[in-house]
């Protein structure tokens, strides 16, 4: 049976294509402005890479912030479920999730058998959240993707304490303009993403093993903070990015649905 | 000019002597000292406490040493950790997570063996105390103080007065033994005489240059807090009295040369006294009055010393906290008067909702009233992630301008 | 039934509009309230209506009067009477509760002149001796003060005669709403919410004909197939918002009870109607279920929702906390713990603004439905 997955987040819309259990497919694009569009076309490039049409797709379940626009899915499911069941899927065994999005964060206590026993979501305000990132990084005019690059070259971490974004960017500016080393204003911005995510953890009782998701994950500075702050080891699936589009699709083909 | 060793206040080094021994007391094992341990709000009637030989200790008091310590922060992550909101009281926060990590300077208080709680400075205590009470098992009284928004109503009086008669009952069943009503007029008129001298040492800043700042009162409080009712707090003050004094005829102050005398709105910044203490002396300005550490004394034209227990309900009723914003709005502008101030800062705190909504209006009034320059600055008094150096730095530089 | 449920929903819509038709036609006067501890009997024993002051979300630049981390209820009401929406207003009745409130009472007496003002200092602890003398004691002024105020003379039968129509409108409430838990009569939590909105402004005599006229519509059997919706009771502060409502449904919830100020705390408890009625009335107050900003005990907010839940059969329970509502995030760590205990799921939104609904609260509630079903149903290991 082929199933897809399709998870609209606030940056990124992904996709993935299962057939039997196995992964033959993810795809990542923008969402821009039409959540709608960027779901069609993130499924259409799935299908074009395995070269089938769209009735060969009988489970298409939907996840993410955008989740109901995405008109041609069966239903949608929240992106908690969708994480928690690519976590077990890529990680058997894992018992905490912790996903930071674009503008979520979010931690997934599992059970063994892999049901979501409890989460917990940060509040309103971005700290926290891939967006706090966002912002530190065009603050401190480094791209994205680099910060974790330069944490690791940190020779201490510079104290940020707020954690309203805006009090926190303001933080960061006055380090700039007292001459702080970029590498440790970017460590002190991880550990306090850090610090939000490991009070959400204790708030729900999440326990190793733990895994990490979302696309915040690739960031290497962040898991580093966490592992540390956890004192345990935080895998990283090669699918972090889809991970929710992969549960998306593994929920398809559930016999259930 | 005087030298720094001229502008320290030496009687410093005796209230960390009285602290030292009276936490070390408070921490010794109850089967040495025989005493019993009282948690008490800051506005709470800690005199029958005394009158009974229980020893009272102060959660609010710890959160300020915790605060000052920077070791609040932490704390109040352990509590959110916990499931109590970011936006709760920082005192409270880093209370209730103090008890279940035994935190802060000297590593948690020791365990009460009753809670007083009296609402006359917040709708917090009462829901902090019932936590505690939950915690800890010990029992709980509350003093349910009526709010005055316009004046002290005669069924208040009635109502306070009949618990006031529950609290003695509440604490003869506690502590298992008959009231002292000797020992209480003994302790009454010791507090009496404490709050007034408390009340001659934060008059000597009338004196120009003062030879004190309200970073100084905020640090001298502890004894008014704590040991009200005791010789200890009497003798105490006497020393700081004489010390101010001498102060004065030295003409020594703390700000050199005093340019702008300011008025503190609310209570301190605790993890960042030194730096407003510095940021505002570095332009000459210091703060020679507050609202906080008057508030000690300030129900004393209520207050009968020869009938202690008899005028505790209104004195405990009418704190400056629990009364209207228009009230409080005349309080300050009283204090622009006596101490002849250049202006009023006021610390929105977002720990403390009654003390700081209405602190708009409160400015207006002052504004209208005084035409002094008002500066509103936010921050919390202990939870340090809530508080932003460069914003503040940037708006009182401004005040200063306009002064 | 249509015809009563689109009364009270045109009445829910502008509750303002009624007040003032209600006030032309009668040529009597209106007095806001605020929360469900002010007595609304002894008001409208002085011949005046009394209306519930929710905020409407109209802007009326509260922002000066009101520092950012205060919640939406008291913001809201302050932008209500600021920007002149409530300008019908003859009086304002402020019971005291919580330390916003407090100073709400305050920025309203200095800054709304409009309208009288009356501060009904209602005792924070339940539980003394004294507590209840003490009540009667704040009524009778409360008496006194309306008497001069709205020039009204209050006799004893114009009290008990205000005890019995507001007992009314109490009981038909409950018994709705507790009719719409056990899926007997055709009205969900959003109803609720309207008819409850729309009886706090309303002229309590019609609102309690219309009331009972709805309870004749109460089935003995369910009503509909109710079978795979997940039973879920809310806890919290106020509640203006239908959208909330919506939103859980939607996630496929049906809810069996609410706590809110506005709702089950508003209707529980009638004033016994044999005893003196400044008596009874301060009695009821001691007795119904008490909000947060009180002090019943240390145990009386859990023990009422984890029972309310074992009752209704709830499988979970949302708390839907108003940011910066200190009284019940103060209470919540104990009462999650306590349902933990008692084998039920709990979840925590905190409300920014009670009038918009963040979309995170669409898929928290989401989650929330899909973990409870998984929990009642064999997943296969995946």
């Amino acid at each position: 049976m082929i199933t897809a997955g399709i998870d609209i987040g606030s940056t990124t819309a992904k996709g993935a294509l299962l057939q039997d259990g196995k992964i033959e497919s993810v795809k990542v694009l923008p969402t821009g402005y039409d959540p709608g569009a960027a779901a069609r076309k993130v499924f259409d490039l799935l299908l074009e890479e395995v070269g089938i049409r769209p009735g060969d797709v009988p489970g298409i379940i939907s996840t993410g912030y955008g989740r109901k626009n995405v008109d041609f899915a069966v239903r949608s499911v929240t992106e908690i479920s969708c994480h928690a069941a690519g976590a077990c899927f890529m990680n058997p065994g894992v018992a905490t999730v912790v996903d930071i999005g674009g503008q979520d964060s979010k931690v997934i206590v599992l059970d063994k058998k892999g049901r979501v026993i409890d989460f917990a979501m940060n509040d309103k305000c971005a700290a926290g959240t891939g967006r706090f990132l966002d912002v530190m990084a065009s603050a401190l005019e480094i791209d994205l993707a680099r910060l974790g690059e330069f944490s690791g070259r940190a020779d201490t971490v510079a104290a940020i304490s707020s954690v309203c974004t805006v009090f926190a960017e303001s933080e960061v500016i006055s380090l700039i303009s007292k001459g702080e080393k970029r590498e440790n204003i970017i460590a002190g911005i991880h550990a306090s993403i850090g610090s939000r995510i490991v009070s959400m953890v204790k708030r729900v009782k999440g326990g190793p093993p733990y895994i990490m998701t979302g696309g915040v994950a690739l960031n290497q500075g962040v898991v580093r903070v966490l592992e540390e702050r956890l004192g345990n080891a935080v895998a990283v699936p090669r699918t972090a990015q889809v991970n929710g589009a992969v549960g998306a699709a593994l929920i398809a083909a559930r016999r259930d649905n | 000019m005087s030298t720094p060793e001229e502008k320290k206040i030496k009687t410093d080094k005796r209230l960390r002597e009285i602290m030292t021994e009276y936490y070390i007391e408070a921490k010794t094992p109850k089967e040495q000292t025989g005493k019993k341990i009282a948690w008490i709000t800051s506005g709470g009637p800690v005199e029958p406490l005394h009158a009974m030989d229980v020893i009272p200790v102060y959660p609010e008091n710890y959160g300020a040493m915790c605060g000052a310590a920077k070791m609040s922060t932490e704390l109040c992550e352990k509590a959110e950790e916990m499931g109590y909101s970011t936006d709760l009281c920082s005192y409270a926060r880093g209370d209730i997570a103090c008890a279940e990590v035994n935190g802060g300077p000297i590593g948690g208080l020791p365990e009460p063996d009753m809670l007083i709680c009296c609402n006359n400075i917040c709708g917090t205590v009462l829901k902090w105390y019932e936590v505690l009470a939950r915690y800890f098992g010990a029992p709980l009284f509350v003093l349910d103080t009526p709010v005055c928004h316009t004046g002290y109503e005669k069924e208040a009086d009635t109502y306070v007065r009949h618990q006031i008669r529950d609290y003695v009952a509440f604490l003869e069943n506690v502590c298992g033994k008959p009231f002292d009503y000797d020992r209480m007029t003994e302790v009454g008129a010791l507090s009496v005489k404490a709050q007034k001298l408390w009340k001659k040492v934060l008059d000597t800043t009338m004196n120009k240059p003062a030879p004190m700042t309200c970073f100084d009162a905020f640090f001298h409080l502890a004894m008014i807090v704590t040991l009200r009712g005791t010789q200890t707090a009497v003798d105490y003050y006497e020393q700081l009295l004489a010390e101010m004094n001498d102060r004065i005829r030295k003409g020594i102050s703390k700000v050199e040369p005093e340019r702008y005398r300011l008025i503190w709105d609310n209570l301190p910044v605790w993890y960042k006294m030194r730096w407003f203490s510095d940021k505002f002396a570095s332009h000459g300005a210091g703060f020679v009055a507050d609202t906080y550490t008057s508030g000690w004394c300030g129900t004393l034209p209520h207050l009968d010393e020869n009938d202690f227990l008899g005028s505790m309900a209104e004195s405990y009723t009418r704190i400056f906290l629990n009364t209207g914003i228009d009230h409080m709005a005349d309080n300050i502008v009283r204090m622009v008067e006596k101490y002849d101030a250049h202006g009023v800062v006021f610390h929105s705190n977002r720990s403390c909702k009654p003390y700081s909504f209405g602190q708009y209006d409160i400015q207006r009034i002052v504004r209208e009233r005084t035409s002094k320059p008002c500066l509103m600055v936010e921050a919390d008094m202990c939870d340090q992630r809530k508080f932003s150096e460069s914003q503040v730095e940037t708006r009182i530089d401004a005040f200063i301008e306009m002064l | 039934m249509k015809e009563i449920l689109e009364r009270f929903e045109e009445i829910a819509a502008d509750p303002g509009a009624y007040a003032v038709r209600w006030k032309t036609d009668t040529g009597r006067p209106v007095v806001g309230t605020f929360c469900s501890y002010a007595p609304e009997e002894i008001i409208y024993a002085a011949g005046a209506l009394p209306f519930r002051m929710i905020g409407s979300g109209a802007e009326g630049g509260s922002d000066a009067y009101l520092q950012s981390y205060c919640c939406s209820v008291v913001k809201n009401t302050l932008d209500d009477a600021l920007s002149g929406s409530l300008d019908f207003l003859d009086g304002v009745v402020f019971p005291h509760t919580c330390d916003s409130v407090q100073r709400l009472s305050d920025i309203f007496r200095l800054n709304l002149t409009g309208f009288f003002h009356t501060d009904v200092i209602m005792p924070a602890n339940l539980g003394t001796k004294s507590a209840e003398a003490y009540t009667v004691s704040v009524l009778e002024r409360m008496v006194r003060d309306l008497e001069k105020k709205v020039g009204t003379r209050v006799a004893k039968d114009d009290l008990s005669g205000a005890a019995r129509v507001f007992n009314r409108i109490r009981r038909g409430l409950k018994r709705i709403s507790r009719a719409a838990a056990e899926n007997r009569i055709h009205i969900r939590s959003r109803n609720l919410h309207t008819i409850s909105k729309a009886v706090m402004s309303m002229d309590p005599g019609e609102a309690a004909e219309l009331l009972e006229q709805l309870c004749t519509f109460i089935q003995e059997e369910p009503v509909q197939d109710s079978g795979r919706l997940i039973r879920i009771g809310l806890t919290g502060s106020v509640c203006t918002a239908p959208s909330v409502y919506n939103t859980i449904e939607q996630a496929g919830g049906f809810v069996v009870f609410d706590d809110f100020c506005t709702m089950d705390r508003y209707f529980d408890f009638t004033v016994d109607e044999s005893a003196e009625p400044l008596t009874g009335i301060a009695r009821r107050y001691l007795e119904k279920a008490v909000c947060p900003c009180k002090h019943a005990g240390l145990y009386s907010r859990g023990e009422r929702i984890s029972r309310r839940a074992g009752e209704l059969d709830a499988m979970g329970v949302i708390f839907l906390l108003l940011k910066f509502c200190d009284p019940h995030a103060f209470d919540y760590p104990y009462i999650r713990d306590m349902l933990e205990k008692r084998g039920i799921k709990s979840m925590v939104f905190e409300l920014d603004d009670e009038q918009s609904v963040h979309a995170q609260f669409k898929t928290r509630c989401g989650a929330f439905m899909e973990m409870l079903q998984d929990m009642d149903r064999q997943q296969p290991d995946v």
